[in-house]
């Protein structure tokens, strides 16, 4: 797998930070606009802890096996049919996933930045793009990562900052008045933002201190957690509820509305709109790096190139099944729900009980 | 063509093989023992260097009655002559005691011209014709007494050469000035003059299988890392090729990835350079006929560097990195992001400078990559046209090329104002990165990015800008890391992104050396806090 560095603590945080924040972050604030109101803020922690729980049970169980993938160790908890079954399973939701949000991306960029251009080539000049790093190993890709996430989260928080004159605090009452019932069917919505933690699946050999792998996923989503719920306050004190409901890509409009009186940084879409590429490139390309893992380990095979660029040939053209966006997000919000919850819930939580019954104990 | 350019290859290969086998680099030459008998030393000679003019051969006696030959042979113009003359036969001629010759032992007067006869610093005895061969064509004078096999190899180096002098290439401000030459005898002098440690390795060795180019490797032996010390002796000896005319040859043949358009190998004419490269345990390459020494390994940071940003105080030099860093920024990518822009998403721009924009494009015959490529092209074309040009001849091209040039196709409506702005500002930010060889890497990526842009807009330049960042990611310049400055996390890499003060820069660059990573100690700072100490104390009295 071209690099064999493995990755730090530290940049393993990273990657899960800048695997999580994706195509989401554009319409966060909408969506939970739509499910809780004003309220929509409690969405965001009530998600990221349910992601934290997720995480927690994935992390443990992958510092259990210090050296193997989901694929070795879940042969050693439940033998070889299921350890295929779970492996393929994960592989479906990686693929899926990756397609969904290529093509989210393509159409967003269809819309910002190149409406003339058809989204095939935009789709497949990102995905070629994104098979250098991915074909060089999981280290050039935290690396990536690294260096992505300072820039998003420094110049995301400048922006808020930026925005603070338009802010309204009054536009997050009243408080709390949501039924509880509507919170916890929108907090399991939220919950799937947050997905992307699941590629821990395959990082326990590529971290250089397992004992570590624990806290630094637990840190990275919890961070992404606090990421959020700033994108959220603010747009929500910026434009209000039921502006919020209306728009689809909220943060970008936010961008247009910088306004530095007597400077020329006056419309800072493209700034929001490059920033946000990067993120999508940092969630597509480790994805697209754990599912062409999990489909080298299927076929057991040592050579490790050629599987990234089939699985992009397959994301390609399921990217290009739904006729329109309105059927696309359906079809997110279908497989997310399902193949989400499940791949992110009910997997580690039997391999997890699996584990206590054969009494494996965590590293360190 | 292809299947003839195979087998010229193999024909080749075929010569090298044989040529292998009669003369070749000082390890694999065969050695040819050298005979008793002048004579048959003299015919080997004379028949390995037949119809070379430049050969001379001073065939000489001894003794009142001349009754012993020696000979001198030596290449003419690489040698001091008058040297010879004065020191060597003037007193094996003159200053001669008959009885030694008259005892007839071949071995008595060959030891005799050795220690009493022959006034040169540095001789030594080989018994070897090859290796004398290879030393008349160096620049030493070979003598030959008959009746020993004992041949004197005597240095009498002395060639028509350039002073030191300074570099037309780094120039400083401020620091020393002087600068490598041709010779590598005074290059090493000028490393050494800087590092008065015993602990200085120059390993000698010969690359190019008929030039016999010297090279040396200079690195310090407790400072450096031996891993790469390793890889570059394995490099280096992997060379094989039949001349060697500048150390670019050496570069090209060691670098790790020839395919990228990034230098893996620092190159200089300034020693100092290289003297700090050794203190950070680095290794340095000095090759002989060249002023320009190689460093390696070599990180993206490092080709920031100039050594002025350490003679000067630590805010100018945190102000230079600075400038470069945004200067490089500008030089890769600003042409490409006002085609983006401008050709692409004018909406996304502030209204007043899109309309401003839109107003110095007004009829311009030409669509915006068109114009950019065009400018582009010229730009290149003045610069090399101007390199070409002696001196003040290049300065007078460049007014009228960029002035005039620029003026009157603005005022002609070929191209906007603007563009020729930003061709300007870019050609400028390029001259402002300390490493040529880095700023010629970032025209070729401005061209690519330039493609991009022209090609899918803004999106096309992040795509671009990811493409390069994983590629410098991935890159390794013997075995560390292409963007270790930035990413690494070893001891002292940060402190050198910008320039930290002085004091506090006590450790060498972590990722280059393991063993010796100190290099100050705090005496100051002690000395500094016990001081303010004591001023604190008298304010609060």
């Amino acid at each position: 797998m071209g690099n064999n560095d493995k990755i730090s603590p530290y940049q393993c945080s990273v990657l899960v930070i800048m695997t999580l924040i994706g195509i989401g972050i554009l319409s966060l604030s909408s969506s939970v606009a739509d499910k809780a109101g004003p309220d929509g803020w409690i969405l965001i922690i009530g998600g990221g802890i349910a992601s934290l729980i997720s995480a927690w049970m994935i992390a443990t169980l992958c510092s259990m096996f210090p050296e193997d993938t989901v694929f070795e160790f879940s042969e050693k908890l439940l033998g070889k049919f299921f350890s295929y079954l779970i492996t393929v399973i994960l592989l479906i939701h990686f693929v899926t996933f990756d397609a969904f949000e290529i093509r989210v991306f393509g159409e967003v960029i269809k819309v910002f930045l190149l409406d003339r251009t058809p989204i095939e080539v935009i789709i497949i000049s990102f995905i070629i793009t994104s098979l250098y790093p991915v074909r060089h190993g999981i280290e050039p890709l935290a690396r990536l990562s690294e260096i992505f996430g300072f820039t998003v989260i420094i110049s995301g928080l400048l922006l808020y900052l930026a925005n603070i004159s338009n802010m309204d605090l009054t536009n997050l009452l009243p408080f709390l008045r949501t039924p509880p019932t509507k919170l916890l069917t929108g907090v399991f919505a939220t919950f799937l933002s947050y997905l992307g933690y699941e590629i821990t699946f395959i990082l326990a050999p590529h971290i250089s201190d397992v004992t570590k792998l624990r806290s630094s996923v637990i840190w990275g989503v919890f961070i992404v957690m606090i990421f959020y719920l700033t994108t959220v306050i603010v747009l929500l004190s910026v434009f209000g509820v039921i502006e919020n409901k209306h728009m689809i890509w909220p943060l970008l409009t936010l961008g247009k509305m910088v306004d530095f009186p007597g400077l020329f940084l006056e419309n800072l879409e493209s700034l929001v709109m490059t920033l946000w590429i990067l993120t999508v490139f940092t969630t597509f390309a480790p994805f697209l790096y754990t599912a062409s893992v999990l489909l080298a380990k299927l076929f057991n095979s040592k050579e490790f190139n050629y599987f990234p660029v089939a699985l992009s040939v397959v994301i390609y053209f399921l990217s290009l099944i739904p006729q329109n966006v309105v059927e696309l997000y359906k079809l997110i919000d279908l497989f997310s729900y399902y193949l989400g919850t499940f791949v992110v819930f009910v997997i580690p939580l039997i391999l997890l009980i699996a584990a206590k019954i054969r009494g494996y104990k965590m590293t360190g | 063509m292809r299947i003839i350019k195979r087998k010229r290859r193999s024909s080749d290969q075929a010569r090298y093989d044989s040529s292998n086998q009669n003369m070749n680099s000082m390890e694999i030459m065969e050695k040819v023992p050298s005979e008793k008998s002048l004579d048959s030393n003299l015919e080997y000679i004379k028949g390995k260097l037949k119809d070379c003019s430049d050969i001379v051969y001073r065939e000489f006696f001894i003794g009142e009655e001349k009754e012993w030959r020696l000979i001198l042979i030596y290449t003419d113009g690489l040698v001091d002559k008058s040297f010879i003359s004065d020191f060597i036969l003037k007193s094996l001629m003159f200053k001669w005691d008959d009885n030694i010759i008259k005892e007839k032992s071949a071995e008595k007067i060959y030891q005799n011209v050795k220690n009493k006869a022959v006034a040169v610093a540095d001789i030594s005895e080989i018994e070897d014709l090859n290796e004398a061969l290879l030393a008349v064509l160096s620049g030493d004078t070979v003598l030959i007494t008959d009746g020993t096999n004992k041949i004197l190899k005597l240095s009498t180096r002395g060639w028509p050469t350039r002073g030191v002098e300074e570099p037309n290439a780094d120039v400083l401000v401020r620091g020393p000035r002087d600068g490598f030459t041709e010779t590598l005898r005074f290059n090493t002098a000028l490393v050494r003059r800087r590092i008065r440690d015993p602990k200085l390795k120059m390993k000698a060795m010969k690359i190019g299988r008929r030039s016999q180019t010297d090279v040396v490797i200079a690195y310090i032996e407790d400072i450096v890392n031996r891993e790469v010390l390793q890889e570059v002796e394995k490099r280096l000896n992997s060379i094989d090729i039949d001349a060697v005319l500048d150390s670019g040859y050496i570069e090209q043949l060691i670098e790790d990835n020839w395919k990228s358009i990034f230098p893996q190998v620092q190159s200089t004419e300034r020693p100092d350079k290289v003297t700090a490269a050794l203190y950070e345990g680095r290794v340095a390459i000095l090759v002989d006929n060249t002023p320009f020494a190689l460093i390696v390994p070599v990180t993206l940071g490092t080709l920031f560097q100039s050594p002025e940003d350490y003679y000067e105080r630590w805010l100018i030099g945190t102000l230079t990195r600075i400038v470069r860093y945004g200067a490089s920024f500008l030089a890769i990518i600003l042409p490409s992001l006002y085609v983006a822009f401008t050709g692409f998403h004018p909406g996304i721009m502030p209204t007043q400078l899109t309309l401003f924009v839109a107003g110095t494009r007004e009829d311009l015959p030409f669509p915006i990559v068109i114009e950019v490529v065009m400018m582009e092209l010229a730009f290149e074309l003045l610069r090399e046209a101007g390199i070409r040009l002696p001196g003040p001849i290049g300065e007078a091209m460049g007014i009228v090329g960029g002035i005039i040039i620029g003026q009157a196709a603005v005022q002609a409506r070929i191209v906007s104002p603007l563009m020729v702005i930003v061709v300007a500002t870019t050609a400028i930010a390029s001259f402002a990165i300390p490493s040529y060889n880095l700023a010629i890497a970032y025209r070729i990526y401005r061209f690519i990015l330039i493609v991009f842009a022209a090609l899918l807009g803004l999106y096309g330049v992040v795509l671009g800008a990811i493409c390069i960042l994983t590629h410098l990611i991935c890159q390794k310049s013997f075995g560390i890391p292409y963007l270790a400055h930035f990413i690494t996390y070893a001891e002292g890499s940060k402190k050198d992104v910008i320039r930290a003060p002085m004091p506090s820069m006590h450790k060498r660059p972590g990722f280059y050396t393991q063993t010796n990573k100190v290099r100050m100690q705090d005496k100051r700072k002690e000395e500094f806090e016990s001081i303010e100490k004591g001023g604190g104390q008298d304010g609060q009295q």
